[in-house]
């Protein structure tokens, strides 16, 4: 039972989107949230092992690609004796819309968690006009 | 009509097999109860376990001959959240994962990470030095590195694997 909780804990990307890579690391699709307020959209990635800098967010078009490289290898001597979980690098691709204001994205990692703010563009509030009798 | 008990099912002799054969409404039964036990199972949850725990964080564990080290991914915790005990013969790791977002009123479009507390304990292969243990959490990885003790060492001795002649 446990190993079914795992899989969908860590999973393994499809295919890394037919581009290939010259790192031999296997690519993993990091667990996210997408929360979206009145003013912003959220979206905060868990990926365990990356740091500030190892952390690549890009917007292309449309196309918002968040990656994560994990630089960590066993200890030498060390030999793995029970594995749970795999390491890799992160990688997830979205498309986003035309309301997000591309100039003022924030991105921010804390203990393996990438935390983006997407700001929408400013759109003119919808307003209500009083009907009056007479 | 007399009534007979029902042999269990875990131990299928000869005998409850002939019952079973002799009785068609309660083979008809077990099979039914079969396939919902089944059917529960393919989709991971027995209906009337308790539930599992949400937050069930992964760990690896390598030995280095003198030392053990447990990796465990916890992304976005607070150390304060995160304990960790040892005994002679095991580790516990407890803690708890906080929504920290500060998002409320706003609509999810995507909840895929988990939240919540867990409790993991693991036996450990060998004798450890309990007062030896060290515990780093870096960026979203807890790892925890136990040495063995003296005794736990000269007990792992090698044994030589001679190829004797014809």
């Amino acid at each position: 039972m446990a190993d079914k909780t795992k899989e969908i804990q860590k999973k393994e990307a499809a295919e890394a989107d037919l581009v290939e890579r010259t790192r031999a690391a296997k690519i993993y699709n990091p667990d996210v949230d997408i929360i979206e307020g009145k003013d912003r959209i959220v979206v905060i990635a868990d990926m365990p092992g990356v740091s500030e800098n190892s952390v690549e967010v890009t917007l292309d078009d449309n196309v918002l690609t968040i990656y994560g490289r994990v630089d960590w290898k066993l200890p030498e001597k060390m030999k793995l004796t029970h594995a749970e979980y795999g390491v890799g690098d992160y990688q997830r691709i979205f498309t986003i819309s035309g309301e997000i204001n591309r100039e003022s994205i924030e991105a921010r990692v804390k203990n393996g968690v990438l935390r983006l703010v997407m700001p929408k563009n400013d759109v003119p509030k919808m307003r209500k006009i009083a009907v009056k009798a007479g | 009509m007399t009534t007979r008990r029902i042999p269990p099912l875990a131990k299928r002799s000869r005998d409850t097999i002939r019952f079973l054969e002799e009785n068609p409404l309660l083979s008809l039964r077990n099979n039914i109860d079969r396939l919902f036990d089944n059917f529960f199972r393919g989709f991971d949850v027995s209906p009337f376990a308790a539930t599992p725990p949400m937050f069930n964080p992964s760990m690896d564990v390598a030995d280095s001959g003198k030392e053990i080290t447990v990796t465990i991914e916890l992304p976005g915790m607070n150390e304060k959240d995160i304990d960790v005990s040892v005994t002679q013969n095991s580790l516990t790791v407890r803690g708890e994962k906080r929504d920290e977002t500060e998002e409320k009123g706003s609509s999810y479009h995507r909840m895929e990470r988990v939240y919540g507390s867990f409790t993991r304990t693991i036996p450990l292969p060998v004798e450890v030095e309990v007062d030896g243990a060290r515990a780093n959490y870096k960026k979203g990885v807890l790892s925890i590195t136990i040495p063995k003790t003296e005794k736990a060492l000269k007990e792992a001795k090698k044994i030589p694997v001679k190829v004797s002649g014809k």
